[in-house]
C-alpha cells in the first residue's frame, strides 16, 4: 500500500479557536492522516469530534481571525498549504481541490442563475477562456451528473430546484475545474434516502471517471462504507482509528468505534435493547484529559485517564489509538 | 451534608440568574453602551433630584437686569432673553421633554402590546386590527401629529396623546411581527400539547420570549420620541411657553442665535445627548440579548 | 380490496383509529383569501393502533408522515376525515370536551433545541402539563413527582433547576419524554424523536423508549425517515409516499417481503455497513425527484419514478393483500389485471 502516491499528506494537524480573550479551545488535536491518488478517505465522527474542522483547514476556510494552527504541515504536491500565501491558495481552492457543503441551499447566491455561477468558477481560474466554451463545458458537466435539460437548468435560479438536483449541481461546478480532490462535508445529510442513493452513485461514477481522490466526511456509517476504502475515525478532535473500510467494519477495534456499530439497530435482528455507549459527547471546553473517550469507555483504567495512548498497528494497514485494544478486541 | 445542601443551594443560585448574568456581562463588554448608560444615570439622577440642585422657581423668575448674559459663575448656562436661568431650566426641562417621550412610549408600548396579543390570539381581530392601522399609516406621522397638536391644542399632556397616537400603529405590527414569530416556535406548541390554554401560552411563553426584541425597540423609540417632541416644541406646535420643553427653548433662542449662541446651544446639547445615550443603550441592549449570543 | 375490510380485519379491539385522514394546505391564493391550489399533505389516511404496540410511520420528507401525528395531535385540523380514540370520535371536539384527550395524547417532538422554552427551567417545563390538568394537588408532591419522572428518564432530579441550554441534546429530548409523561398519557406521537441526535445517543432514547413503554403500557405512533430505526422499534408500520400510504402491514413483514416497488427503492437506499448485509442488499436507484404535493395529478403517485410503472397507473391502485397481515396499493398486484 505504502508505493502508493500520496495525494495530501497531513501531518500532525492541530486546531485552536479563540473564544475570547481569555479562552482558547482545541477542535482538533495532532491528527495526521494521508490520501492516496484515486481513493476515497472516510472520516467519521459524531457532532463536536473535529472531523468538519479537520477538512474546512485544510483549505484554511475557517475564520481566519479566531483560528490558529499551532502545529502541524498539511502537504499537497510539495506545497504547506497551511503557511501559503492567501493568493497562491485561491489558485488551490476550487480548482486542484474542490469542496462540496452539506446546505447544497445555502452555498449558492440566490440572485444568480446556476448557469451565471457555473461559468464564473470556470472563468475564475481560466481568465481567458471564451465564453462559449465555459458555456459548452458547463452543459456537458450538467449532462454528466444526469440532470436532464441542462439548456433550461443554467437558466433557471437556485430556488426553483430541488435540494438533491442542487446537490448534483454542486458536485458537478466542484468537478468543473476537474479537481485532484474533492472534500465532501457531509454532502448528502440533508437528502432524503432514495436522492442520497442517487449522489453517492453519482460520486462514485465520476470519481472513477476523473480519477480523484475524496475526503468524506459524515457521521453516517452507511454512507461511509457504501463510499470510503479507509475509513478514519474520530473522537473529541482525535483520530482513534484508521483502517480500510472492510476491515474496520468486520474487526473494529477501538471501543468507541464498537460502540458506534453496536449502537445501530440492523435489519432484521431481534433485539429487545440496544446496546449504548452511556454518557453523551463532552463539549470542546469540558474535554478529558489522557484518551478523550476513557469516561465513556467500558475498558478504561487509570493509564488512560492520563496518557493518550500511542497508535498501534494492530493488524495490517488497520492502526488503533487505545490502551485496551487487546481486551476490546477478543470481547468484540 | 451541610455542605452538600449549601453546594446544592449555590447550583441553584448560579443557574437562576445565569440567563440574566450572561446578559449583563456582555452589555458591559460593549463600551460604547457603559457610556450612554452612565450618561442616562446622570440624567435620570437630574430628573429625580433636579429640586435639590436648583430651586424651582429659577425657571420662571424674570432678572430683567441680566438678559442674554453668557455663561458665569451665577448662571452656569447663562441667561436668555427674558433673564431666566437657562441652567434651571434645561434641567427641569429634562423632566417634560424626557417624561414625555418616556411616558408616550411605555403607554403606547403597553397598549401596542395588547393589541398585538390580540391579533397573535384571533385571526379575525388581527384582520380587522391590521386593516385600521393600514389606514391610519397611509397618512404621514409628522402630518397626523400635527393636525392633532393644530386640534387638541399644545400641553403637555396633548403632546404626549398626540405622540401615543402616531406611535401606536407601528409598535403594534411591530410586536405583533415578533409574536407571531415566536407564536411559531415548537416550545409554544408543545405547551398546547401539553394542555396550556390560550391565555396562559401568552402570558407565560410567547410575551417572555418576546420581550427582548420588544425592549430594544422600546429604548430605540424612546428617543425617536424626544426628537419629535422636541422637533414639534420647536415649530411652535407642542408645549407652549413658559414651560421649559427643550424644543421650545430652541424655538425662543431662534431671534437671538447669532448674536447669543449659549441660548440655543445648551438644550441642544441636552436634546442631543439624552438621545445619543438613549439609542447607545439602545445598540448595547440589542447585542446583550441577541439569541444567538445565548446558548 | 376495500381500506375498511383491511382495518376490520386487523388486532382488536383499536385503541386509536384514524379514518380516511386528510389535510389540504392552500398553496395558492386567490385575491380574496381563497385557495386556488391546494398542497395535498395527507390523502385518505387510515390506520388503527392496538393498545401497548407501537405503529411506525415511515417515509422520505414531504411524504405527509408529519402531518399525520399532528393531525392526530389536534395542532393541524383535517380537511375530512376522523379520529377515534377508544373508539370515540374526537375529531370535532372542542374547548373542555377536548382537554381529556389532550391529556391522553402527548407529543415528542424531533428538535429537542426548538422544542423546549429557553426561559424555564426544567423541572418548570415538565411541570407544566401537570399543573395544566390539576394532577397534582401541592408543589411538594409537585416536585416529588417531576423528580420521580426525570428519575425514569435517565436525568438527576437535582437538574430540575438547570434551563435549556445548559443540556446536551440528548438530555433535553429526555426532558421532551418526561414532559410528555407527565399528563399521564396512554398515547404518544413520536415525531422524528430520535432524528436530531448523534448516533451514539440515538440508541440511548430509543431504549428509554421501550423501557416506559414496558412499563406504562404506553401506545406509540413512531414517525421517522430512518428504515432500520422504525423496524427495531415498531410491531406494524405503514409506508408512506406522497401523502398516501402506499403499503401496511406487521413490521416482519413488510420488512422481510416488501412489496411496493417504493418500499423496495426505499430499503435498498438504506446503505448498509455490515459485510454480510452488504452482500445481501441489491440497489434499486430511483430516476427522478419526487413530485410536486401541490395537486398531484389522478393515479398512483409514485409512477412517474416507478421501474414498473404502466398504464393502468393512471388510475388510482387499490389495496391488495400480499400475505396475511401484509397490504399494498399497487396495480402490480392486481390480480384481476395479471388474470387478464
Amino acid at each position: 500500500m505504502s508505493e502508493r502516491e500520496v495525494l495530501l499528506d497531513v501531518q500532525e494537524l492541530s486546531v485552536d479557536f479563540r473564544v475570547d480573550r481569555k479562552t482558547t479551545l482545541r477542535a482538533v488535536r495532532e491528527g495526521s492522516f494521508q490520501v492516496y491518488k484515486g481513493e476515497t478517505l472516510g472520516i467519521l465522527g459524531e457532532s463536536g469530534c473535529g472531523k468538519s474542522v479537520t477538512c474546512m483547514s485544510i483549505l484554511r476556510l475557517e475564520p481566519e481571525k479566531t483560528t490558529r494552527y499551532p502545529s502541524g504541515r498539511i502537504l499537497f504536491g510539495n506545497q504547506d498549504l497551511l503557511t501559503l500565501a492567501t493568493k497562491e491558495l485561491g489558485k488551490i481552492r476550487g480548482n486542484e481541490i474542490g469542496m462540496i457543503f452539506q446546505e447544497p441551499m445555502t452555498a449558492m447566491n440566490p440572485l444568480f442563475t446556476i448557469g451565471d455561477q457555473m461559468m464564473e468558477v470556470l472563468r475564475i481560474h481560466h481568465p481567458h477562456m471564451e465564453k462559449g466554451d465555459a458555456y459548452e463545458q458547463c452543459i456537458r458537466m450538467i449532462e454528466n451528473v444526469k440532470i436532464p435539460n441542462p439548456q433550461r437548468i443554467m437558466k433557471s435560479y437556485p430556488f426553483s430546484l430541488s435540494g438533491g438536483m442542487l446537490q448534483r449541481i454542486m458536485i458537478g461546478m466542484a468537478m468543473l475545474n476537474r479537481p485532484k480532490l474533492l472534500i465532501c462535508d457531509e454532502p448528502t445529510t440533508a437528502l432524503d434516502v432514495t436522492i442520497q442513493a442517487q449522489v453517492l452513485d453519482l460520486m462514485n461514477q465520476l470519481k472513477r471517471e476523473q480519477e480523484m481522490s475524496i475526503i468524506f466526511v459524515t457521521h453516517d456509517l452507511g454512507v461511509i462504507s457504501e463510499m470510503a476504502d479507509r475509513v478514519m475515525v474520530m473522537y473529541g478532535g482525535r483520530k482513534c482509528e484508521e483502517a480500510l473500510a472492510t476491515s474496520l467494519f468486520q474487526e473494529p477495534l477501538h471501543p468507541y468505534t464498537q460502540g458506534l456499530i453496536r449502537s445501530h439497530p440492523q435489519p432484521g435482528e431481534k433485539r429487545e435493547r440496544l446496546e449504548v455507549i452511556p454518557g453523551s459527547v463532552p463539549a470542546l471546553k469540558d474535554m478529558p484529559a489522557g484518551c478523550p473517550f476513557h469516561n465513556r469507555c467500558p475498558y478504561a483504567s487509570d493509564e488512560c485517564k492520563e496518557t493518550f495512548p500511542v497508535y498501534e498497528e494492530a493488524l495490517p494497514d488497520h492502526w488503533v489509538a487505545c490502551h485496551h485494544w487487546r481486551k476490546a478486541a477478543s470481547h468484540g | 451534608m451541610r455542605s452538600q445542601q449549601k453546594a446544592y443551594k449555590e447550583m441553584i443560585h448560579h443557574s437562576r440568574d445565569s440567563l440574566f448574568r450572561d446578559v449583563v456581562k456582555r452589555f458591559m463588554r460593549n463600551k460604547a453602551a457603559v457610556l450612554g448608560l452612565v450618561i442616562l444615570t446622570v440624567i435620570l439622577f437630574v430628573i429625580i433630584f433636579a429640586n435639590f440642585l436648583v430651586p424651582e422657581e429659577l425657571v420662571t423668575a424674570y432678572d430683567t437686569q441680566a438678559r442674554l448674559v453668557g455663561p458665569s459663575a451665577e448662571h452656569w448656562f447663562g441667561t436668555d432673553n427674558l433673564g431666566r436661568d437657562i441652567f434651571a431650566r434645561v434641567l427641569y426641562g429634562a423632566r417634560i421633554t424626557v417624561g414625555i417621550s418616556v411616558g408616550a412610549t411605555l403607554i403606547s408600548l403597553l397598549i401596542g402590546a395588547v393589541l398585538a396579543s390580540v391579533c397573535a390570539l384571533s385571526k379575525k381581530l388581527d384582520f380587522v386590527i391590521m386593516r385600521i392601522i393600514d389606514v391610519v399609516s397611509c397618512v404621514p406621522s409628522i402630518l397626523l401629529a400635527l393636525v392633532l397638536l393644530a386640534i387638541l391644542g399644545g400641553s403637555v399632556w396633548n403632546m404626549m396623546l398626540t405622540l401615543m397616537i402616531v406611535s401606536v400603529p407601528g409598535f403594534t405590527t411591530r410586536i405583533r411581527s415578533v409574536l407571531l414569530s415566536v407564536v411559531e416556535q415548537d416550545y409554544v406548541k408543545a405547551a398546547r400539547v401539553s394542555g396550556t390554554r390560550k391565555i396562559s401560552l401568552v402570558l407565560r411563553h410567547v410575551l417572555p420570549n418576546a420581550m427582548d426584541p420588544i425592549i430594544v425597540d422600546a429604548t430605540m423609540t424612546i428617543s425617536s420620541m424626544l426628537l419629535s417632541a422636541a422637533g414639534l416644541s420647536f415649530i411652535g406646535m407642542g408645549v407652549s411657553p413658559p414651560s421649559p420643553e427643550w424644543g421650545a427653548m430652541l424655538n425662543y433662542a431662534q431671534g437671538y442665535f447669532r448674536t447669543n449662541p449659549h441660548t440655543a446651544i445648551f438644550p441642544g446639547i441636552a436634546i442631543a445627548l439624552t438621545a445619543l445615550s438613549i439609542n447607545l443603550v439602545g445598540d448595547g441592549l440589542r447585542d446583550a440579548l441577541d439569541p444567538k449570543a445565548i446558548k | 380490496m376495500d381500506e375498511k375490510e383491511i382495518l376490520k380485519k386487523q388486532v382488536n379491539p383499536y385503541f386509536l383509529e384514524a379514518e380516511n385522514l386528510t389535510m389540504h394546505f392552500p398553496a395558492k391564493t386567490d385575491a380574496f383569501g381563497r385557495p386556488t391550489s391546494l398542497i395535498h399533505a395527507a390523502d385518505d389516511v387510515s390506520f388503527c393502533v392496538p393498545k401497548g404496540k407501537t405503529l411506525g410511520v415511515v417515509g422520505e420528507s414531504g411524504c405527509g408522515k408529519s402531518t399525520v401525528g399532528k393531525m392526530l395531535m389536534d395542532i393541524y385540523h383535517p380537511t375530512s376525515g376522523r379520529i377515534l380514540y377508544n373508539g370515540v370520535d374526537i375529531t370535532n371536539l372542542k374547548g373542555k370536551e377536548r382537554r381529556p384527550y389532550i391529556q391522553k395524547m402527548q407529543l415528542v417532538w424531533q428538535d429537542p433545541y426548538s422544542s423546549l422554552d429557553p426561559r424555564m427551567r426544567a423541572g418548570d417545563i415538565i411541570a407544566e402539563g401537570m399543573k395544566n390538568f390539576g394532577l397534582v394537588k401541592s408543589a411538594a408532591e409537585r416536585k416529588e413527582k417531576v423528580e420521580h419522572l426525570m428519575e425514569m428518564c435517565g436525568l438527576f432530579p437535582d437538574q430540575a433547576q438547570y434551563y435549556p441550554h445548559q443540556f446536551s441534546g440528548g438530555q433535553r429530548q429526555r426532558i421532551c419524554i418526561a414532559r410528555a409523561l407527565s399528563t399521564n398519557p396512554e398515547f404518544i406521537v413520536c415525531d422524528e424523536a430520535v432524528s436530531a441526535l448523534d448516533v451514539s445517543i440515538q440508541a440511548q432514547i430509543i431504549n428509554l423508549l421501550k423501557d416506559l413503554q414496558d412499563e406504562l403500557a404506553l401506545t406509540y405512533l413512531f414517525i421517522s425517515h430512518d428504515l432500520n430505526i422504525v423496524q427495531f422499534i415498531s410491531d406494524e408500520i405503514i409506508v408512506m409516499y406522497l401523502g398516501q400510504i402506499v403499503e401496511r402491514g406487521t413490521t416482519d413483514k413488510v420488512y422481510g417481503n416488501c412489496a411496493h416497488p417504493y418500499t423496495q427503492a426505499l430499503f435498498s437506499a438504506t446503505p448498509a455497513f455490515t459485510p454480510e448485509e452488504k452482500q445481501k442488499k441489491k440497489r434499486i436507484l430511483l430516476e427522478g425527484d419526487v413530485i410536486s404535493p401541490v395537486d398531484p395529478p389522478a393515479g398512483c403517485r409514485f409512477r412517474s419514478r416507478c421501474p414498473y410503472a404502466k398504464e393502468c397507473c393512471q388510475e388510482e391502485p387499490q389495496w391488495h393483500e400480499v400475505e396475511e397481515n401484509h397490504y399494498v396499493r399497487c396495480h402490480l398486484f392486481d390480480q384481476s389485471a395479471k388474470n387478464a
